[in-house]
């Protein structure tokens, strides 16, 4: 029980620091997404229950400032978990390798916000929302949001396993 | 395997539902009260990062800034320049409006011209006015300034210039009077320095103060015309005779605009 409050101050003080930035700094790929890149720190070492629940505690967190329709960041925190997860099952080593760091974090980087656009587009198939374009998901920023995310989640990965792994 | 898709259905459903409450708005109240806390717990971080944007932004800026104040420091001495300009815009603005109160009001055949020059071997005596002959001036035509004072007279004309000799010019003799009649004389110049009253009986009476204006004996000038206040009382070149020095009516040095009386 306390490995999970402790797991969820993490979480918090991942999200407080992002939402912070966010504030400050609004629509800049400089910022990283540090909520995903806990979940999947988390999924490269937990079980895939544990990693399901922390996926939707991370997305409602997400969902507080997401400006797209409810849901969309849940179930991109679900997605990036599951790659993550899928990726790193038959990996025999201890920790995950820096290549296989960029691969996952680069997947994330491209795969989300088309994910998100997709998410919104069968929303907007239903007629409760209007479709957001596309061109508002993707822009050369991605390169930027890579190399940040990959700065960033070297420690917090790090950390996790520190504190967290058995 | 099928133990993993079990778990990832789970979740889907559990996010259809969460979507479906939401969608009815029983979330709301957890969304907004979620946003309200977070918005107070964020404070202290946000003002940390906003005196940090703050910072990097006065910092990356300081080329900017160097190159904006040489901009600005240029426009304030353009606009320096421009201002200067526009004061003595202003005065030449003043100085014709009051010639053209004048002009509309004189009964001579006016010809208004400006001083471009003055005779730079003879400052005082001789100016350049920017009218000529093509302007129907001719050598001999009275020169005077607003207000009916005179000024000088043409001696010589170019087809677009002419000079003109100030009365104040040692060379120049007027034919005046006292403008209540009491007197009557000739008025010299003096070396461009001022004007001498003289060849006034001693019977005549001259005081400081009276104005003086031409006699238009000899037909040289017109009568009527203002010519100064005298200012002293002398004691005359001989027994028969007294003088007075006279002020100009006006300032030569600063004419801008003067008007030609044209012969007829």
């Amino acid at each position: 029980m306390k490995k999970y409050f402790y797991l969820f101050i993490y979480a918090f003080v991942l999200f407080w620091l992002e939402s912070a930035f966010q504030q400050v700094f609004p629509r800049s790929y400089f910022i990283p997404q540090l909520l995903i890149l806990f979940i999947t720190a988390a999924a490269i070492s937990r079980d895939l229950k544990e990693v399901v629940w922390l996926s939707f505690l991370i997305g409602f967190l997400g969902e507080l400032f997401s400006g797209l329709y409810f849901g969309t960041f849940i179930s991109s925190t679900l997605l990036a978990a599951a790659i993550t997860y899928f990726m790193t099952r038959n990996i025999t080593s201890q920790d995950i390798s820096f290549g296989t760091a960029i691969a996952l974090i680069s997947a994330q980087a491209i795969l989300l916000p088309l994910w998100a656009w997709i998410f919104n587009l069968i929303i907007a198939g239903l007629g409760l929302v209007v479709p957001p374009p596309f061109s508002e998901f993707y822009s050369w920023g991605i390169l930027w949001r890579i190399v940040v995310n990959m700065v960033c989640f070297l420690p917090i990965n790090r950390l996790f396993r520190i504190f967290f792994n058995e | 395997m099928p133990h993993n898709l079990t778990q990832i259905s789970v979740a889907v459903a559990l996010l259809i539902v969460l979507m479906f409450l939401n969608g009815l708005g029983l979330l709301s109240s957890l969304i907004d009260g979620g946003r309200l806390s977070i918005g107070v717990l964020n404070e202290p971080a946000v003002f940390i990062l906003e005196r940090v944007r703050d910072f990097g932004k006065a910092f990356f800026s300081v080329r900017e800034l160097v190159g904006q104040n040489e901009i600005l420091t240029k426009q304030i001495e353009a606009l320096t320049a421009e201002l200067a300009q526009t004061e003595k815009t202003s005065q030449e603005n003043k100085v014709l409006r009051e010639a053209l109160g004048f002009l509309s009001k004189s009964n001579f055949d006016l010809v208004a011209a400006e001083v471009i020059s003055y005779d730079y071997l003879n400052f005082d005596q001789k100016a350049v006015l920017n009218r000529g002959g093509e302007h129907g001036l001719k050598t001999g035509d009275n020169v005077i300034a607003a207000g009916g004072i005179l000024v000088g007279i043409l001696t010589d004309v170019s087809s677009r210039t002419s000079q003109m000799e100030l009365i104040t010019s040692s060379n120049m003799v007027v034919n005046v009077r006292t403008a209540d009649g009491s007197a009557a004389g000739i008025m010299k110049g003096e070396h461009g320095l001022g004007l001498l009253f003289d060849q006034v009986s001693r019977s005549e009476v001259l005081k400081a103060g009276d104005n003086v204006i031409t006699s238009g004996l000899g037909g040289k000038f017109a009568g009527n015309l203002f010519v100064g206040k005298i200012a002293e009382i002398r004691g005359g070149s001989s027994e028969l005779f007294k003088s007075a020095s006279v002020i100009p009516a006006t300032d030569f040095r600063t004419m801008q605009a003067v008007f030609v009386i044209k012969s007829q």
